[in-house]
């Protein structure tokens, strides 16, 4: 029996509008296993992103446990919160969000920059990651330079550079046209089967093909 | 701090750099250039050795305030304090050097033999006075400055021992003062012995003091000491020193107290355009934070900390702010090129430069504007919300509405602090105008002035002093272009004063100092009074023949007659002048304001040349004619009447007058000239602002057009949002400003604090700003396209 990486135990999320709460989320319980690829799916509004958001601490207004690589989240704080993230959790968003003042290179080297480590070790990473994801010729390009799909290859590169053992992707292929859409499922695919834990939420029937596992919600609630 | 990202980001938006690195090259420039005038004048220690050891005497009364020491008194306090080392007298003469060319008018300072022992600085080359040469009618010595004997003597050793011409007595050069020598507001190329000791009257007030005070002595134990001998003093001597008593203060303090208030004035108002500067910069960092949420919530996801990312926003105030302060420096430096002639000559003399302490200032000033000005947006956008940040096309926060309220409040900020400015600048320009229109009691334009001395040496008697008076004053009938000339020895807003007492004919002349009526007395020749064109109500100006052989006669003004005689003719009546025989009015004359156009008044009398000769006189011109052809005229007739005598100060009156006011116009100017900066930097402000929101609200102007809204109600809407933000800072402002105007009233003439025209009108002046500043915004709001800006959102 493999020791799950992630638990969550009755996680909620509501927002207060005057007396009335409006929950985005509700009793939701989940365990996922080092190594899963999960998608998740169900309508707009169904909590998706927000779910997704909860798990790679974006958001902290939620209730219920939440445990991750046998760390309580729900007990930590803030500054906790950021440690654990910075040492499990890569980020690939469906607008890519790279930074537009920083060249390729640069971007990759962001994430390391926020985790203590020595200027030419990160420039060795960064020349590993460029190497790796074939993109050395453009990383003096900025991202304004680069297709959609070469952008969001350069936000995979950069959420794996620090060595996540989980990526987070929210609809990431959603701005890419199918053949680059692919591509980066691919490489998810690649990433998983080297190790590392995906959980995607995608509206793509195709998509979620790639995954071993579905967790549709509907209305906040864990629908199968 | 990643100043290389930083630059880059900045550069990729150059106009919100541009703006952000004007505003503060313009408040770091400015505080720059007026803290080094300040740091010169007010903060450098003297340039003598242990300059806090130093103090001055002032010698006080209750009826004229602080006045000049008297020899006898100098002599005793110098003797009886036991707090000090050393003391010693000094005046500041104008002295003619002969025999050397073209005579050379020297400003020259007349020193006690202690002099040198009292600053601490002896000659670097010879010796500094013998007691015996501080003697009166001793043979003259004299240490001259190294820019002196550089310039006038060749800087060759021969020059000391050499005999040379100083008002026509021979004088031996002993000593040259070491180059960096200098008597901070005091000009002086040559010093010479003042023979203290020949003035026995203890009455004549004539020159100044100070002393160096013992090691570990303490002013406050100097002043108890002073205290006493001015009580001893006052005891031994009631006729003169009953009403009087000693004063000390530190020296730096005695010489700087004149400008002090302007300076502070000045660097207040420097201060004020620095904060606008520094607000408008946290202004355009706020919405520079605006656009750079996503960009904050990437970071955060991937890691960073707050701290980091307070850092990595800080680095890009701290690359505006130092380059601002850079160029700052250089603003500065061109700024000092261009005041330093607007100061007066003492101040002139200090020398300004932007060195060490100034470059330090200059840093710090930089650092703080970028730390504090950049911590408030930094520190607001380092805790975004992630999840609406980084969702696609994420606008209209929570957070957005809170810094969109603190830009609204910021550039109220900036609104109120330049209604402060401006309104200060509104009253000292107020205060100058009415200042401006005060009559002087004579007409300046058209009139030329000179100083002519006459060589003691050679001038020994009255008679020969009132000859070449006579001859000078015959030979101008035949001067080309001349409606009148005339001579006075006290021309008016010179920097000089001449008091004495007086009693009218018939009232005892009270022992006590304290007890006698005083007057301004001044010595002329008939064509004075229509030189100048002073006023004559009655009686007649003097004539040839009001001479030492017939009765003595005196002009009084207007003035002299209210006190006196009010309601009746003071014609015929008659008054005794520096206890001197009894004199017949003749004549009143309009009074006069020899001391500045806002000095209190004093009653004037005026003795003729002839019964009255005195060596030192200027001459006065009216002419309509080419003043250097008249000039030359003069100068001519001087040479052909005696070769060593020559015309010095040449100035047209107009010039004494507008430098008599020359501070008060430099604080307005500049005062005026930072409220000027103050409202284009609200104005950018609010401008800011006000584009900031309109670009924001593209989309609610697009729904509006669509719902028919007319282009002039958009504009309209847009102009109240400018007016709201301008009238809470009006509010604020103008309640700041009544307090802080109250700071200025002792410099403002004619013009209350709370001047309720500058009041009203400088709040209108602002709204129109605003107005202005809310224009091109709101042109732009009313040019929206519904399809484009639906389309956009």
């Amino acid at each position: 029996m493999p020791t799950p990486l992630i638990q969550l135990n009755n996680v909620e999320r509501f927002y207060q509008t005057g007396p009335t709460r409006t929950y985005v989320l509700r009793r939701i319980n989940a365990e996922i296993n080092e190594g899963d690829f999960i998608t998740i799916m169900g309508p707009s509004g169904s909590g998706k992103s927000t779910l997704l958001n909860i798990v790679g601490m974006l958001d902290s207004g939620w209730s219920g446990e939440y445990v991750l690589a046998e760390n309580p989240v729900h007990k930590l704080n803030p500054k906790q919160r950021i440690e654990l993230n910075k040492r499990y959790i890569g980020f690939v968003f469906q607008s890519y969000h790279l930074l537009d003042d920083l060249t390729v290179a640069e971007n990759l080297d962001v994430p390391l920059s926020y985790r203590n480590i020595k200027k030419s070790e990160r420039a060795s990473l960064v020349a590993d990651s460029l190497d790796r994801f074939h993109i050395v010729g453009k990383k003096d390009l900025y991202p304004s330079q680069l297709s959609g799909g070469q952008q969001q290859l350069v936000a995979i590169a950069r959420a794996v550079i620090a060595n996540p053992k989980l990526i987070l992707a929210d609809e990431p292929t959603g701005n890419l046209h199918s053949a680059q859409g692919e591509e980066i499922m691919q490489l998810f695919k690649k990433l998983n089967e080297q190790g590392t834990t995906i959980i995607q939420v995608t509206h793509s029937e195709k998509n979620a093909e790639y995954g071993h596992r579905t967790i549709n919600l509907a209305d906040g609630w864990i629908a199968s | 701090m990643n100043f290389r990202i930083a630059i880059r980001s900045l550069r990729k938006r150059p106009s919100l750099a541009l703006i952000a690195i004007a505003a503060l090259t313009l408040g770091i420039g400015m505080n720059t250039a007026i803290f080094s005038v300040i740091e010169a004048v007010l903060l450098r220690s003297l340039p003598y050795p242990h300059p806090e050891q130093l103090i001055r005497v002032n010698e006080f009364t209750r009826s004229f305030g602080q006045v000049s020491t008297s020899d006898p008194n100098f002599e005793d306090w110098s003797h009886q304090a036991q707090s000090i080392s050393s003391a010693s007298e000094f005046r500041p003469v104008d002295y003619t050097l002969s025999g050397e060319g073209d005579p050379v008018r020297l400003r020259a300072l007349e020193v006690s033999a202690a002099f040198f022992t009292t600053t601490g600085v002896s000659p670097a080359i010879g010796r500094g006075f013998r007691p015996e040469e501080d003697q009166p009618n001793a043979g003259g010595a004299a240490v001259i400055t190294d820019a002196l004997w550089r310039e006038q003597f060749g800087g060759t050793t021969a020059a000391i021992g050499r005999t040379v011409d100083l008002n026509g007595k021979p004088y031996t050069i002993v000593g040259v003062m070491p180059p960096m020598f200098t008597i901070p507001t005091l000009p002086c190329e040559i010093l010479v012995p003042a023979g203290l000791t020949a003035d026995r009257d203890r009455g004549n007030h004539r020159g100044e003091s100070f002393a160096r005070l013992k090691p570990g002595v303490t002013l406050e134990q100097a002043k108890a000491e002073f205290n006493a001998i001015s009580q001893r003093l006052a005891r031994a001597y009631p006729a003169t020193n009953s009403d009087w008593s000693l004063q000390v203060e530190p020296l730096h303090d005695s010489m700087v107290s004149n400008v002090r208030p302007a300076l502070l004035i000045v660097l207040a108002a420097a201060g004020l355009v620095l904060l606008i500067a520094c607000v408008n910069v946290a202004n355009l960092l706020l919405v520079r934070a605006s656009e750079r949420r996503r960009e904050i919530a990437v970071r955060a996801s991937l890691g960073a900390s707050r701290a980091q990312i307070v850092m990595q926003l800080l680095a890009e105030a701290m690359v505006l702010s130092l380059t601002g302060g850079a160029l700052g420096v250089a603003f500065a430096y061109w700024i000092l090129g261009r005041l330093v002639f607007l100061l007066p000559t003492g101040i002139q003399a200090l020398g300004f430069s932007i060195d060490t302490p100034v470059l330090l200032f200059s840093l710090t000033v930089s650092v703080l504007t970028g730390l504090i000005f950049g911590l408030i947006p930094a520190l607001g956008s380092s805790r975004p919300n992630l999840t609406v940040s980084l969702k696609e096309g994420g606008r209209g926060s929570t957070s957005g509405e809170a810094r969109a309220r603190l830009r609204s409040v910021l550039a109220s900020a900036e609104i109120g602090l330049a209604l402060v400015l401006t309104i200060g600048a509104g009253l000292l320009l107020k205060s100058f105008a009415v200042l401006e229109r005060v009559n002087p009691g004579f007409q300046s334009p058209g009139v030329i002035t000179m100083r002519i001395s006459l060589p003691g040496a050679r001038y020994t008697d009255n008679a020969a002093v009132s000859r070449f008076w006579d001859r000078l004053l015959q030979q101008s009938r035949q001067w080309n272009g001349v409606i009148a000339a005339g001579l006075t020895t006290f021309l008016p807003l010179t920097d000089t004063d001449s008091q004495t007492s007086y009693r009218a004919e018939g009232e005892p002349l009270p022992k006590r100092l304290a007890d006698r009526k005083w007057v301004d007395i001044a010595v002329a020749s008939p064509g004075y009074f229509a030189a100048m064109e002073i006023p004559l109500y009655q009686g007649r100006t003097f004539e040839e023949t009001d001479d030492a052989t017939h009765p003595p006669v005196v002009i009084v003004d207007e003035s002299l007659v209210r006190k006196n005689w009010p309601g009746q003719n003071p014609i015929g009546k008659r008054i005794a002048v520096s206890s001197g025989k009894l004199r017949t009015i003749v004549g009143v004359a309009g009074h006069v304001k020899p001391y500045g156009l806002d000095a209190a008044e004093h009653a004037q009398v005026y003795l003729p040349y002839r019964q009255a000769p005195r060596p030192d006189v200027s001459l006065c011109i009216r002419t309509p004619a080419n003043w250097a052809a008249v000039v030359d005229q003069v100068r001519q007739t001087v040479r052909s009447l005696d070769s060593s005598v020559g015309i010095f100060d040449v100035k047209p009156m107009r010039q004494w007058v507008s430098n008599s006011t020359a501070r008060r116009r430099l604080t307005t100017l500049l005062v005026g000239l930072f409220a000027a900066t103050a409202l284009l930097l609200s104005a950018l402000g609010v401008y800011g602002v006000i584009r900031y929101s309109v670009a924001q609200r593209t989309h609610e102007m697009g729904i509006r057009v669509a719902l028919g809204a007319k282009p002039a109600a958009l504009k309209s809407m847009v102009v109240r949002q400018s007016l709201r933000i301008c009238a809470m800072g009006i509010a604020g402002g103008l309640l700041a400003a009544m307090g802080v105007t109250r700071m200025l009233a002792s410099v403002l003439f004619g013009v209350g604090a709370l001047d309720p025209v500058t009041f009203v009108l400088t709040p209108i002046l602002l709204c129109a700003v605003a107005i202005l500043a809310a224009y091109l915004p709101a042109r732009r709001a009313a040019s929206v396209d519904p399809m484009v800006a639906l389309r956009y959102e």
